[in-house]
């Protein structure tokens, strides 16, 4: 579904260029729940940047669906981020002044979804996420680990094939942590959503994942499939 | 994103900055109240002149003189040589040119034009003034045929006299209506008495006309044939001139509507042309016209003919026909054409100081939008991320402008109407006081309306057009990088 040929990242800067990623290959299959690993200021922020389109490579591809995202027009990025992908952040990323259902609603009016099916939709996914009593609460009247279910509840709005997840249980306590894994690993299983995740907690990831990749200075040193040990029988 | 959406998010956006958003708007507001109330002021002159052209029925009016005068020359007191460019063989005006004149199909009436210097004498007061002479056929257009009090003379050989209100105030006289009910105070100063129409209407008044004393011809002819040059002076320094009462009686009384209104262009006064040519008058009303007279012309007797035509349309045609008679033609259409020109850089000159304010205000609304934009860096990013187009940014941005620009066009409307009413207020208190008629100096058309807030929302967007290309251009990386 994802394939990486030979990704190469430079950040162009006065006199010392970054290389952020230095020639990565691998590929995502369909269904499949990757992480990635490494150190702080590895690539794998950029790596997930190309990935959702928000960014581009300096040599080399990103296939998507065998479609290249380095050749693909700005609409077409546009279109890939707003339809094919779901992105959840660290620090959650929601827009601080407008309450659950709005942040949810907001990639469904970017597709010009009619107005009632996007409440519907939208009140949906946050009973989904176990949200149903805090659909009119803004972000601050909310927890992280709240405040992180919204966020996935938003990046399922427009039914994306893949979720791209930086570091989702980041700035979360471990229990908190344990419900946002349970959730992605649910969508996975049920929904069948490929879900590639960073995460710097290598039990977890070992754990939900079916394969880990490590990244080192720009540069894949590992890449290794896992056997899952703990797929959760929780529903949400 | 759907329109609705971007204007629900635009609305949401600057209510969150309430205070910035009014402080801007305001600006907005400064800068188009400024600008209506500018225009309005030239429109307000220009719709006064113009109706005023319309009512006086001006735009069949044509004016036929012998030939052009150099009007400048005449303004400096050089009479001779604002005759200079007079040729000798101009077609002289006279009965049989008049004659002429009447004949042509698109001509309705013309006659010669005769003004009288008279004095009026009404209930012991005075005035002087210049009457005016007009057939009665005049009485069928405008303004003659809508006049306030009474009617126009119904024939030529009428012996009434219509009155402006301007010839009655100078007599100390005003009429009681609904808007004189009582006098002002500068009226009850100057010794002004307020009369119902009743006193004035079918009242006699007395015109007083002067003429040669023709007692002193022969003296004069006796003396200077005697060569007793100091005798001559004496005696016509004495006597010259006597004077003629006739009695009119008062059929109609014409009331201005107001400074630009309905009332004859020329003269307080108007007699029949018939009863005007019967009064004993000198034939000269200025120096002008004496030197005029001694210019061995070829056989003049009227200084200038008045003529209207059937419409509008006909005044090109005919103008024509008289300049291959050669006679000089002048109409108000002209006159008009020139007054739209000036009225046009009065309205350009005005429109540039509201336009100055207006700058200052798209430059405030730059300043907001970018200091917005500073702001929602990271919203932007997040927008971007999940799926926002750099045009559904855009779009956003643009709403917001066009907001501002909405509420400070319709604002700034309502700022300018209740700054230009607050001026009338203040001017009609003042003329009222003088005893002048009320005048609308300001006009609010509704091309006046729409235009400004057209012209607000498009000075929005144009102010708004870098700041939502700049929002639509952040980096989505860099912005979710943005703590």
């Amino acid at each position: 579904m994802i394939k990486l040929i030979n990704a190469e990242k430079i950040y162009k800067k006065k006199g010392n260029d970054v290389h952020a990623l230095k020639g990565i290959s691998f590929e995502v299959e369909e269904g499949a729940y990757v992480s990635i690993v490494g150190r702080s200021g590895s690539g794998k922020s950029t790596l997930l940047n190309l990935i959702g389109g928000l960014d581009s490579l300096t040599s080399g591809k990103i296939l998507f669906n065998g479609n290249a995202l380095n050749e693909m027009k700005k609409k077409e990025l546009e279109l890939h981020r707003r339809f094919s992908i779901g992105m959840i952040f660290q620090s959650f990323n929601l827009i601080p002044f407008r309450p659950a259902i709005d942040n949810v609603v907001l990639p469904m009016v970017f597709a010009e979804l009619p107005l009632k099916e996007r409440k519907k939709r939208a009140t949906e996914l946050l009973e989904l996420v176990g949200l149903k009593d805090r659909i009119n609460h803004i972000p601050a009247e909310m927890s992280g680990g709240e405040a992180q279910r919204v966020a996935i509840a938003r990046a399922l709005a427009n039914n994306p094939k893949v979720i791209l997840a930086d570091e989702p249980t980041g700035n979360l306590d471990s229990t908190t942590s344990e419900e946002i894994i349970s959730i992605l690993m649910n969508l996975n299983k049920s929904q069948k959503i490929t879900i590639l995740m960073i995460t710097h907690e290598n039990d977890i990831a070992r754990r939900v994942s079916d394969k880990i990749i490590t990244l080192f200075d720009g540069k894949v040193i590992n890449s290794e499939l896992i056997e899952r040990k703990g797929d959760t029988d929780e529903t949400i | 994103m759907k329109l609705f959406d971007a204007f629900d998010m635009g609305v949401y956006n600057l209510r969150r900055a309430i205070l910035r958003t009014v402080l801007t708007t305001l600006g907005v507001v400064v800068g188009i109240g400024t600008l209506s109330s500018m225009i309005s002021f030239g429109v307000g002159m220009e719709t006064n002149i113009v109706d005023s052209f319309k009512k006086n029925d001006l735009f069949t009016t044509l004016y036929i003189t012998e030939q052009k005068i150099n009007i400048d020359d005449a303004m400096d007191g050089d009479f001779e040589a604002a005759l200079k460019d007079t040729t000798k063989n101009a077609t002289p005006l006279n009965d049989s040119v008049l004659s002429i004149i009447q004949k042509i199909p698109e001509v309705e009436v013309a006659f010669p034009e005769i003004s009288i210097p008279v004095k009026l004498n009404f209930r012991n007061s005075n005035a002087q003034l210049n009457i005016i002479a007009l057939p009665s056929k005049m009485g069928e257009f405008p303004p003659y045929n809508n006049i306030t009090y009474g009617k126009f003379f119904e024939s030529d050989n009428s012996d009434g006299i219509v009155l402006s209100d301007r010839a009655l105030k100078r007599m100390k006289i005003v009429i009681k209506d609904e808007k004189h009910t009582k006098l002002s105070e500068e009226e009850k100063k100057r010794g002004f008495v307020l009369l119902p129409i009743d006193s004035v209407l079918g009242q006699e008044i007395s015109v007083y006309t002067a003429d040669f004393n023709s007692n002193l011809i022969s003296i004069a002819v006796s003396s200077f044939l005697k060569g007793e040059k100091d005798s001559i002076k004496d005696r016509i320094s004495e006597n010259a001139f006597t004077g003629t009462e006739t009695k009119f009686k008062i059929i109609g009384i014409n009331i201005s509507e107001n400074n630009f209104g309905n009332e004859p262009m020329r003269g307080g006064a108007i007699i029949s042309s018939k009863k005007a040519s019967e009064l004993p008058r000198l034939n000269f009303n200025s120096a002008f016209d004496i030197l005029k007279k001694s210019d061995n012309r070829n056989g003049s007797v009227y200084e200038s003919f008045y003529v209207r035509v059937k419409t509008p349309n006909d005044i090109n045609a005919v103008k024509t026909k008289f300049k291959e008679m050669n006679l000089n033609v002048m109409s108000f259409l002209d006159q008009l054409d020139e007054v739209r020109q000036v009225f046009f850089v009065m309205d350009s000159i005005l429109a540039a100081i509201g336009i100055i304010s207006l700058f200052v205000a798209a430059l405030g609304i730059i300043n907001t939008m970018v200091m917005s934009i500073l702001e929602r860096k990271k919203e932007i990013g997040i927008m971007k991320s999940i799926g926002g187009s750099e045009s559904d940014i855009r779009k956003i941005y643009f709403v917001e402008s066009s907001i501002i620009g909405i509420m400070g066009g319709a604002f700034g409307l309502l700022l300018g109407w209740v700054v230009t009413e607050i001026v009338s207020l203040i001017i009609d208190s003042y003329l009222s006081k003088q005893g002048v008629p009320q005048t609308e100096l300001f006009s609010f058309p509704l091309w006046l309306i729409a235009g400004a807030i057209l012209f607000s929302v498009t000075i929005s967007l144009i102010a708004g057009l870098y700041p939502a290309y700049r929002a639509a251009k952040v980096d989505p990386v860099v912005a979710l990088r943005h703590e």
